[in-house]
């Protein structure tokens, strides 16, 4: 019996996905779009691509270092014909995800033109034990929208060393703590 | 038993052999052998080379698709981290300003 409960234990334990794992079903999005970008890469492609990072070139050695913690980085980015080809209704399901425990968001801006809400931005944290483990980043213009979902220990201070480079700014201090 | 011992018989009776039959073993007998090398040997070679091109090339080929794919990471994680950065940005410039402005 209680190799019975150990078992089912395992599966729902296996089976149910962790806080940090955004499903980001966009797919139908990408159709519509004149241009997507779609990059996923978990950690065993993560893992592949520090070790194609060189330790000796200084710039290379900063992104291997903050690789090397994560667990996937997740790209949609979509790029329309015409205005408004995406609504707010195509982000329900990731936002519902957004709303689990550990997740806060932290920025939200928005724009309104003449007729409705014409960009917004927003950046989600996932903290567990206080350090953050998970950030999403949504912008959304009427003819574009991107989403960026970076998975696991992210130091914000390795993130901020990257500023200057990848167009990353310098990061306030205080999201790492 | 006596049908079988016919039998038998008519069997083993000596035949006499084909003409030129002695000649011929005597020919035969009287050449010099070549000497062939071992069968073995002369085949191991070509196959343990066959051998180890084919995993030389199942090696390079795994190394290759395996450089490839680690290439194609490499590039993707610089792809993402560059749009990463291009939202950050875009969204540090338009939130820095708002709160200064309070």
């Amino acid at each position: 019996m209680n190799h019975i409960i150990i078992l089912c234990t395992a599966i729902l334990l296996a089976a149910a996905p962790a806080a940090s794992q955004i499903k980001l079903d966009l797919d139908h999005l990408a159709k519509a779009a004149k241009e997507s970008t779609e990059i996923t890469l978990d950690a065993s492609l993560l893992n592949m691509a520090g070790r194609f990072l060189s330790a000796s070139k200084p710039d290379e050695a900063k992104v291997k270092s903050l690789v090397s913690n994560l667990q996937g980085i997740y790209v949609r980015s979509f790029e329309f014909d015409k205005p408004d080809q995406w609504s707010q209704s195509d982000l329900e399901p990731l936002r519902k995800q957004l709303t689990a425990p550990g997740w806060t968001r932290i920025v939200r801006h928005t724009e309104s033109g003449k007729e409705a809400l014409s960009a917004f931005s927003e950046i989600h944290v996932l903290r567990e034990k206080g350090k953050p483990k998970g950030i999403t980043i949504i912008t959304g213009e009427r003819k574009e929208l991107t989403i960026v979902h970076i998975q696991g220990d992210i130091d914000l201070d390795q993130l901020g060393d990257l500023s200057g480079q990848f167009g990353i700014p310098k990061l306030p201090r205080s999201l790492n703590k | 038993m006596n049908q079988f011992e016919d039998q038998l018989r008519r069997a083993l009776r000596p035949v006499d052999p084909p003409a030129g039959f002695v000649e011929r073993t005597l020919a035969l007998a009287g050449e010099p052998q070549r000497k062939r090398p071992p069968r073995r040997l002369l085949q191991f070679p070509r196959y343990a080379m066959a051998l180890a091109a084919s995993l030389a090339l199942a090696v390079f080929g795994l190394q290759y698709r395996e450089y490839q794919q680690g290439q194609q990471a490499k590039e993707q994680l610089m792809t993402a981290l560059h749009i990463t950065g291009s939202q950050l940005t875009q969204i540090q410039a338009k939130v820095v300003p708002a709160n200064a402005e309070k």
